[in-house]
């Protein structure tokens, strides 16, 4: 008798006690590659940068160095189909990482977190500047996987320049419905598709005009909640139930540029949220104009 | 007045190798195993009146005798054993350090006893012998790399050149 006279179950018994690299270095037949795709395997987190992987478990860390990035997709192609991740990071995010992004809504994890990198701004005291880059590769399609296997998703400075007015409002339905995994999820988007956002949302005209940012609706029972710091322009939430939804316009100095952000977020809070967020911003009711300086 | 009392020998029970070795085990050490547990309850066999020569014995047609004595003396070791609570076991950590030391020793065995031994106690159901059993398959494969996983269970390679590449590159995370 050998190791491969015993019968599947008992094959996947022995799998179950083994940590992931020893799963994965056990996948010497067509069969134990297919026994192993059956595993249900839990990580606690996983670190992806440029040329850096770091897999994290109770037991400890795994940390791999690559140069080769179709090595590391193809890995996290593999993790992908049988793992489920506590927390997901992707960091240093370029133009050269679409794969990776690409792999990220096929994850189901709690959380997921993916920005492009940091540059120091030209003064000193001032936080490093995140870089912005077009992402038009996340469409609707993409944020509906996610919304499947994904409890809670931050992107930072990635840009989804391909997301309409009605991607969003069809994303907020999503997450309004409970009916997907996905509780909330912080994105930017064009300056068009964010605009024309609050008009198909809300209802929620704005314009700019000489230094004015002129917000009007015909809705009077609509609620805005307003909070403007020295980042932000345009801070407004609105609460429909328990969904919050943000709509933030944040103006930062690059170098010699001026950088806008258009951040949409849509959440799922609990009511001692909502309740403390209405405390702290101020009420925009409608039925009459509002602006808003800059 | 000197009364007889009256001693209860420990029940037995008789079971049969594929290869027709017969064996005799008290009751209570094999009630370890479902299959043969379930088999004497389902059969009657827990007739006080039967004696153990007039008793049936319950073949055993997947298992052979030297495998099966093995399995006998596990279950006489660990006849004092708690029962088993499945769902607490399904709760628990998969650990593979908790081996008991004599489990550890009986264990270390030629790879054909052990896996036969593992036949044996799938077949018949004796969930503590196939757990030090898996477990012990699990630490002879931790900290080996793939071409000694080979080696050590002489695994034949089925996959085409293309297929083993894939695997390489998938691999690459977790190499040395």
């Amino acid at each position: 008798k050998s190791l491969m006279d015993l019968p599947n179950e008992i094959l996947l018994q022995i799998f179950s006690y083994l940590d992931l690299p020893s799963q994965f270095k056990l996948r010497l037949t067509k069969r134990l590659d297919q026994l192993q795709l059956i595993m249900k395997n839990k990580v606690d987190k996983i670190d992806v940068k440029a040329r850096k992987f770091i897999l994290s478990t109770l037991r400890g860390e795994i940390r791999q160095h690559t140069r080769d990035l179709s090595q590391m997709n193809q890995s996290l192609n593999r993790l992908a189909k049988n793992t489920v991740v506590r927390e997901m990071h992707v960091e240093e995010i370029s133009y050269r990482h679409t794969s990776i992004i690409e792999f990220m809504q096929k994850f189901n994890t709690e959380k997921l977190c993916m920005a492009t990198y940091l540059v120091p701004t030209s003064f000193e005291t001032a936080p490093s500047q995140i870089v912005l880059i077009d992402a038009p590769f996340i469409d609707f399609s993409y944020l509906s996987n996610l919304s499947d296997n994904t409890k809670h998703v931050e992107m930072k400075g990635m840009v989804c320049v391909s997301l309409t007015a009605s991607d969003l409002c069809r994303t907020r339905e999503l997450i309004a419905s409970r009916q997907c995994k996905m509780e909330s999820i912080s994105l930017l988007v064009g300056k068009k598709a964010h605009i024309s956002f609050l008009k198909e949302c809300f209802g929620v005209k704005i314009e700019d005009r000489a230094r004015m940012r002129i917000c009007s609706s015909a809705n009077a029972a609509l609620q805005l909640y307003s909070s403007a710091s020295w980042t932000c322009e345009f801070d407004l939430s609105n609460f429909d139930s328990n969904l919050e939804t943000k709509f933030v316009v944040t103006q930062n100095f690059s170098g010699r540029e001026m950088q806008e952000e258009h951040l949409i977020a849509f959440a799922l809070r609990d009511n001692k949220y909502v309740e403390k967020e209405k405390r702290r911003r101020k009420l925009i009711t409608f039925g009459h104009i509002y602006t808003e300086t800059y | 007045f000197l009364f007889p009392i009256k001693m209860t020998s420990p029940r037995m029970i008789k079971l049969t190798s594929n290869d027709d070795k017969t064996f005799e085990v008290e009751r209570d050490v094999i009630k370890q195993s479902v299959t043969v547990n379930t088999l004497i309850t389902d059969l009657n066999m827990d007739d006080e009146d039967v004696s153990v020569e007039n008793q049936m014995a319950i073949p055993l047609p997947n298992v052979d005798a030297a495998t099966l004595e093995m399995v006998i003396t596990w279950c006489k070791q660990h006849r004092e054993d708690p029962p088993r609570n499945e769902e607490e076991e399904e709760k628990k950590e998969k650990r593979t350090d908790d081996i008991p030391e004599w489990d550890k020793t009986f264990l270390d065995v030629e790879q054909s006893v052990l896996f036969a031994l593992i036949l044996a106690a799938n077949y018949m159901d004796i969930k503590g012998l196939l757990d030090n059993c898996c477990k012990t398959v699990a630490n002879m494969i931790k900290g080996k790399t793939p071409d000694e996983i080979r080696k050590h269970f002489n695994i034949k390679n089925d996959f085409t050149p293309e297929e083993e590449e894939q695997i390489r590159k998938e691999n690459a995370w977790c190499e040395d």
